[in-house]
């Protein structure tokens, strides 16, 4: 029962050696976030409420850029345009690697092998990813189109047609899902094989032990990727500025300019860091309802070992 | 205030399991060598091709003359293996290579052991607040780091050590935000029956965590290192920011700069920026190539008794 | 209990250290006699001594490495350290808000503008007094994108300036030939633009006048007798109707392929740096390209048949091009002004810059290839480095393309500098390709541009206040 978690049972003694324990064990988090976290964030939302090009000294301006923040058409476009990512790359992402992992799993002696494959793309330098992908999405001579018309489907305009340009950009994102695979790869070895023997007698096939046995016995992993992987695809820059912002004109600018990307250049191209502060705490903000929404909600599918006997 | 917290403790499943009967968990390794299904063998080999022929293509235009290296052709005609020794010679890539592998293992080293240390804190301890400093953890992945980035720089100015190569890592001394939760969630499954019957036979707390919590997470925690190892080996912003010594640089700091010396924007020797980056994927790869056999034998040694 | 303490102090803690960090900022401790060291009037080479630290400038050419060389053999006592690869606005603000800025940077020009509206670099007005440097031997259109009120913050390295190139294997296969282009007669153009596309079904196989947009919209609005900024660099003009006209038209060109989305599908597919590029795979009859592309053309593709023309304005048919390019400055806050100075004028000395063509054209010839030229920022130079280095090639494609790029160089315009300089870029950008996609009329465009465009400016110039 619930009631015998947390600290709701008084214990006789050690509460307070306990939490002596619990400190010293949290201290190296503690120690950095007063030193090198805590400083930085309090600083980026004070100058959120400044008027700030890094060269001069900051001004107060109030509210002045909050108010900016629903004048300018370019934030919630790349705002739209982030969210829609964000929706199609995390369940796609979720689901693949978790495959991909139990095709792993199974793999028997060669697994060595497509482990190490499936985590290449993670390796390759996200310099090299953008350059790479841009030829490889080309609509005429990239791979991408090419192998499609193989199938005989006339491929997209991947680059060039603004509906493409951000499933384009989710595509190369599915690239690089080697870490989750991993982690997810670890998970399920992690997974008792008496469960699933269990499972067997009781006459369940192989989709309800996985939805029945593993599913929940991950559900701790998942969850963990699910946040993280949110938070990070709300936060994607590297590859897609590499794409489409380096230097001049790639012809698409308004379909791929995420979030991020918009705030990278409010901050460091036209020197307004007050402006860009304001946008990461709107995000900050925004990502915090979002992760409080799937915390909620992950009560109903979550399970940690030994919590139900 | 008090109620608020755990309620928030209990949504995201900080209360401490409970100690009853758990199941008696012992995952018995599988059998290695059982026969692979020809549809599982299919669908392995398919999906490797997929993610093999971007890095081919990459591997293969890296071999190529400089007037060919966009051309379609998947084998390189004729193959250019000066291209390799050209990088050899102009940038000192041996150099940037022990860097990064130094800045890796001191980034993966600290990360391991701080995020490991927090994350039993978190799963383990059971102390008001503990909820609210947690979520604290979490918040701190959420703001976009462009903008609390010259704040930071400022601190390792202050401290003076800018233009050398500890702000590549050092911060991981305090554990990480990613590691620190994903660890967690691994010390998550772990029965508490373990850790109580392990005080009971007089360990403290510090031995717990090193004795039978660090031994049980072996794969979790070398995924956490190969983890980090790769992020400090791809990482370009910190080294960028922080270092302007090219004897200093790292692997990808070295490659950007080749890209913008000898790329789009400097004299079009592609072919070199291409052949840089597969020299600066090759280590990686070999490592991920052992390092995974480690995580997965060590689920079949450390087999919970 | 025990917590609340704790919060308490973890709340002082935060409040200390968030004031430390803004306290660190460099503008409060901007005072100006800091370095208002004067500028020593004569130097001696031989007995000058310093340490430079140099962002954004590398040796990966001869041009820039023998340079360098130069440098250190004139100034023996002066150490130059070199941080290689493309100048970068958050390493150099990081650097500049921790009060230790590097000594030189060499940068694009754009960026220069705004550093020196925001007070971000140092005005070299009283070294150039001192030292008696002309600034006459650098391109006028170099020169007005680093001065900014009057005073110069920047000395010129290169100057890319935009020409035609124009394929004649294409050009005979229509029945034209390169002199009659007449390139302000759009009509005409328009015409020619036509008749050069080729379409194959559903896929671009030629186009027939690549305009070159969005990067080219200044361009053609200076062709079009309207700059994109007045001449102070505080408003915008993005939306006058010259500008609207030239976007309209240039953006019109795309047509004869079939839109923009067909071009760009077609024009990334070129083999742009390569030996099968478009001008070889007759994939483009009429290009407006920068300079130095020309000299591409010649390194993988020496056979390639071209011409390269002038452009025109579109009133009265005089050459016309547009210049961009880096420049080297020096930052607030820079340790050795006085070797920062001497460094960036050696640099760019007519002398220096003769023998490191000299030293180019050696290591070129001595690889087997063929020397097409050095194109720099000043004009004494390139004269030289053109009368007495270079050698024609015997190739009538790139021997006439010299002197058409040297014309370009006198006839270049350029934006005028302003502190919100990469913004009105973006500004203009956007809405190019807005007008190319078919999104909006260039009139819509330029208008919204305009506004987006004039407030940065007017916020900028609070800034700097």
């Amino acid at each position: 029962m619930r009631a015998s978690i947390g600290g709701g049972r008084p214990r006789s003694r050690g509460q307070r050696t306990e939490l002596f324990w619990a400190l010293l064990f949290l201290s190296p988090w503690l120690v950095g976030f007063l030193i090198f976290t805590a400083g930085p964030m309090i600083a980026s939302l004070v100058l959120s409420f400044m008027d700030y090009d890094v060269l001069n000294a900051p001004s107060w301006t109030g509210f002045e850029n909050y108010m900016e923040l629903f004048r300018d058409e370019n934030v919630m476009q790349s705002l739209g345009n982030t969210f829609f990512y964000a929706a199609l790359h995390v369940p796609l992402s979720m689901m693949i690697a978790l495959g991909l992992a139990s095709l792993l799993q199974r793999a028997g002696r060669r697994a060595n092998l497509f482990r190490t494959t499936f985590y290449l793309p993670s390796i390759t330098p996200a310099v090299a990813v953008g350059v790479l992908w841009f030829w490889l999405l080309n609509p005429q001579v990239g791979l991408v189109n090419r192998g499609l018309e193989l199938i005989g489907i006339q491929g997209p305009g991947w680059t060039t047609d603004p509906a493409w340009i951000k499933p384009g950009i989710v595509l190369m994102s599915l690239w690089g899902l080697g870490n989750t695979v991993v982690i997810y790869y670890a998970a399920l070895r992690n997974v008792p094989k008496e469960l699933h023997d269990a499972a067997v007698v009781d006459g369940a096939n192989s989709w309800q032990q996985f939805r029945y046995v593993t599913i929940p016995q991950i559900s701790g992993v998942l969850f963990f990727t699910l946040i993280v992987g949110t938070i990070a695809a709300l936060q994607l820059f590297a590859e897609v500025y590499t794409m489409y912002f380096r230097g001049q004109a790639s012809g698409v600018s308004d379909e791929a300019r995420f979030y991020i990307i918009y705030l990278f250049q409010q901050a460091f191209e036209f020197f307004r860091m007050g402006f860009a502060s304001a946008m990461a705490w709107l995000l900050f903000v925004i990502i915090l309802i979002i992760t409080a929404i799937q915390i909620k909600f992950s009560k109903r599918w979550v399970y940690y070992e030994g919590e139900t006997g | 205030m008090a109620v608020r917290q755990q309620g928030l403790d209990r949504s995201i499943g900080i209360g401490a399991p409970k100690t009853g009967e758990a199941t008696a968990t012992t995952p018995s390794p599988r059998k290695e060598g059982k026969s692979t299904s020809p549809w599982v063998a299919a669908a392995l080999v398919g999906v490797s091709v997929l993610f093999l022929i971007p890095f081919l293509w990459l591997l293969a235009a890296s071999l190529k003359v400089r007037s060919e290296v966009f051309g379609p052709e998947l084998i390189p005609d004729p193959f250019a293996w000066s291209n390799y020794s050209q990088v050899w010679r102009i940038a000192p890539v041996l150099r940037w290579f022990f860097n990064s592998v130094l800045v890796g293992a001191l980034a993966a080293g600290s990360v391991v052991i701080s995020s490991a240390l927090v994350a039993f804190g978190f799963a383990y301890f059971r102390f008001r607040g503990r909820g609210v400093l947690f979520g604290l953890v979490l918040a701190t992945m959420m703001l976009p780091g462009a903008v609390t980035m010259i704040p930071t720089f400022l601190i390792w100015d202050y401290l003076g050590w800018t233009n050398t190569q500890v702000p590549l890592w050092a911060h991981n001394l305090f554990g990480s935000a990613f590691y620190t939760f994903m660890l967690r969630q691994f010390f998550l499954t772990i029965p508490r029956d373990l850790f109580e019957a392990a005080r009971v036979d007089g360990a403290n707390y510090l031995q717990v965590w090193w004795r039978i919590a660090m031994p049980l997470s072996k794969p979790a925690l070398i995924v956490v290192a190969l983890f980090e190892f790769k992020a400090s080996w791809t990482d370009l912003l910190r080294p960028l920011i922080y270092l302007s010594d090219a004897a200093q640089f790292t692997l990808p700091l070295g490659l950007k700069t080749l890209l913008d010396q000898f790329g789009a924007h400097g004299i079009q020797a592609w072919e070199l920026v291409l052949a840089a980056s597969v020299i600066s994927t090759i280590p990686m790869l070999v490592l991920f190539f052992i390092a995974q056999r480690h995580f997965v034998e060590g689920i079949s040694t450390t087999g919970i008794k | 209990m025990y917590f609340r303490r704790r919060r308490s102090l973890v709340i002082c803690l935060l409040t200390v250290l968030c004031a430390l960090t803004i306290a660190c900022n460099p503008g409060a401790e901007d005072e100006d006699g800091a370095d208002g060291s004067q500028p020593a009037q004569q130097v001696n080479p031989e007995t000058l001594e310093g340490e430079l630290t140099v962002w954004g400038f590398g040796t990966e050419d001869v041009i820039g490495a023998n340079r360098i060389e130069q440098f250190e053999e004139a100034y023996p006592k002066v150490k130059v350290k070199l941080t290689p690869g493309e100048f970068d606005n958050q390493k150099f603000l990081s650097a500049a808000a921790s009060g230790s800025p590097p000594d030189v940077i060499h940068v694009d020009r754009t960026i220069v503008g705004s550093f020196a509206a925001r007070g971000a670099l140092i005005s070299l007005d009283d070294y150039i007094d001192a030292t008696n440097l002309d600034t006459g031997i650098y391109y006028d259109s170099a020169m007005e994108q680093v001065t900014v009120d009057g005073s110069v913050y920047g000395i010129p390295q290169f100057s890319n300036v935009v020409v035609a190139i124009l394929n004649n294997t294409a050009m005979k296969e229509a029945g034209l030939t390169a002199a009659e282009v007449d390139f302000s007669d759009w009509e005409d153009l328009q015409k020619i633009n036509e008749q050069l596309s080729k379409v194959d079904g559903d896929k671009v196989v030629r186009v027939g006048f690549d305009a070159g947009l969005p990067g080219f919209t200044p361009f053609w609005s200076a062709a079009n007798g309207g700059p994109i900024l007045n001449e102070d660099g505080t408003e915008s003009m993005l939306d006058s109707p010259e500008v609207i006209e030239a976007v309209d038209f240039a953006a019109e060109t795309r047509e004869p392929v079939g839109g923009q989305e067909k071009y760009l599908g077609f024009s990334q597919s070129w083999d742009f740096f390569g030996s099968s590029n478009m001008y070889v795979r007759d994939q483009i009859g009429i290009g407006l390209f920068e300079q130095w592309y020309v000299g591409v053309l010649g390194d993988v593709s020496p056979d390639v048949d071209i011409t390269v023309r002038p452009f025109t304005t579109h009133e009265d048919g005089d050459e016309i091009s547009y210049s961009n390019g880096l420049a080297w400055a020096i930052p607030e806050g820079a340790g050795d002004t006085d070797a920062a100075f001497e460094f960036m004028k050696f640099m760019t000395d007519t002398d220096t810059w003769v023998a490191a063509a000299e030293a180019s054209k050696k290591d070129i010839e001595s690889k087997g290839g063929v020397y097409t030229g050095t194109y720099t920022a000043n004009n004494e130079a390139d004269e030289r480095i053109f009368e007495d280095v270079y050698e024609p090639t015997g190739d009538k494609s790139f021997d006439d393309a010299v002197k058409v790029i040297l014309d370009a160089q006198d006839a270049a315009v350029s934006t005028p500098p302003s502190a919100a300089g990469e913004e009105v870029m973006r500004a203009w950008e956007d809405a190019s390709n807005k007008v190319l996609l078919g999104e909006l009329s260039a009139e819509e465009a330029m208008k919204e541009a305009d506004e987006i465009a004039q407030r940065a400016l007017d916020e900028a110039s609070e800034d700097q206040g």
